[in-house]
């Protein structure tokens, strides 16, 4: 039987879900995510994640003798869990009821292995539509045409500066949005000296929330403040929905984008378009046209872009 | 300005004076790295559902024992979701 590695930030019933912080660190799952369910003849392993809630600031992982799955935001999952092959399904195609996500917008699962075949029938066995999340949809696999065409991220018209401006102002106020509910009473530990209510909540926060994730906690907050919601939030959340509207016309369902690297740009694209990454260790990464990812699995070692 | 003490009350977080330093620099030097994108109306119902959401907002705390009550669980509690549905049932 082969074995899955897979981030606490995935419930496993009766398993810990630790999500990486110390707030959750006795919190044991009370279900099981789609993920886990469909992958029963597979023996799973859940590990302690190193991202708090998701927050991906270079994680550190072991060398998992496996398959690894767990959570990418903009490609440092990708990068440091170290395996061959990793595949960024499309936005959609895999059920994430029962994931915890830090960041609605760009985090998405992702599937990881030193071999190909695995990381293949993996994806097959977890992509479909799933009645428990309604973001998913029957997947039906687009195949890659012969004609396809290949363009360098760095051709892309895109001003890098403002996108990463925008993605740092969302994730930041996602991430705190998404994290106000470990507050020691609907989630999370909870200390017993307390005056009244926002002092529990307040201590609880304080005492079990790392330093890193207090801090984009506080940025998310700063932006969403008073006038600054309109200065930075809003006016971020306008710039993405113009670039995805503007992209989409631009790469259509023959084209294909290369990176010669762990882009963090291409991720950010990805995850605003729901389109797949794959990405081949020291080597590139490639995102293709939505629901093409079996036909970029099939095609990886013919298509002259690795 | 930054104002951390308003940001800790906002976030529900409480900070110590270390804490603080170190956030306030982290907010600066993260809005440093930022560029301008250009501004945008905001629509005039979106305006006016943040405001209906606003009214709803507490003025002042609740007793703390009132909240456990609606609970399932005193300590580590969590809203019981394989009764309303999931893969256990």
């Amino acid at each position: 039987m082969n074995k899955i590695f897979i981030e606490d930030l995935i419930a496993a019933k009766n398993e810990k879900m630790t999500c990486g912080s110390e707030m959750l660190e006795d919190f044991i799952s009370p279900y099981t995510s789609t993920i886990v369910s469909k992958l029963s003849d597979y023996e799973i392993t859940t590990i302690k994640t190193p991202k708090e809630f998701g927050l991906e600031i270079n994680p550190v992982y072991d060398n998992y003798e496996g398959i690894f799955i767990g959570l990418d935001t903009v490609g440092k999952t990708v990068k440091n869990v170290n395996k061959n092959y990793a595949l960024k399904p499309s936005m959609g195609s895999v059920s994430l009821y029962g994931v915890y996500k830090g960041n609605n917008t760009f985090d998405q699962v992702i599937v990881a292995s030193d071999d190909l075949v695995e990381v293949k029938r993996v994806f097959e066995k977890i992509s479909n539509k799933d009645n428990l999340d309604l973001k998913t949809e029957i997947y039906e696999s687009k195949e890659l045409p012969d004609d396809i065409k290949i363009l360098e991220l760095d051709d892309l018209d895109i001003d890098i500066k403002k996108l990463k401006t925008a993605y740092k102002i969302i994730s930041a106020v996602e991430y705190s949005s998404n994290t106000t509910r470990f507050d020691g009473i609907n989630y999370g530990k909870s200390i017993e000296e307390h005056q009244d209510l926002d002092e529990l909540y307040s201590k609880n926060r304080g005492q079990f929330i790392g330093l890193d994730a207090k801090k984009v906690i506080c940025l998310g907050y700063y932006f969403l403040d008073g006038v600054n919601k309109d200065q930075y939030y809003n006016r971020a959340l306008n710039y993405i929905s113009k670039m995805k509207a503007d992209l989409n016309g631009i790469l259509d369902e023959n084209t294909l984008v290369r990176s010669n690297n762990i882009d963090k740009v291409i991720f950010i694209l990805s995850s605003i378009l729901g389109r797949p990454t794959i990405t081949k260790k020291d080597n590139a990464t490639i995102m293709g046209p939505r629901f093409s990812d079996m036909s970029m699995l099939d095609n990886i070692e013919t298509l002259e872009v690795f | 300005m930054i104002d951390i003490q308003k940001l800790m009350e906002d976030s529900k977080i409480y900070l110590d004076d270390e804490e603080k330093d170190l956030i306030h620099s982290y907010i600066r030097d993260t809005l440093d790295t930022l560029v301008e994108i250009e501004d945008m109306v905001i629509k005039e119902d979106q305006m006016l559902y943040i405001e209906h959401l606003r009214e709803d907002e507490p003025t002042e705390s609740l007793p703390v024992e009132d909240v456990f009550k609606n609970t399932n669980n005193k300590k580590y509690s969590y809203f019981d979701v394989g009764k309303i549905g999931g893969h256990d049932e």
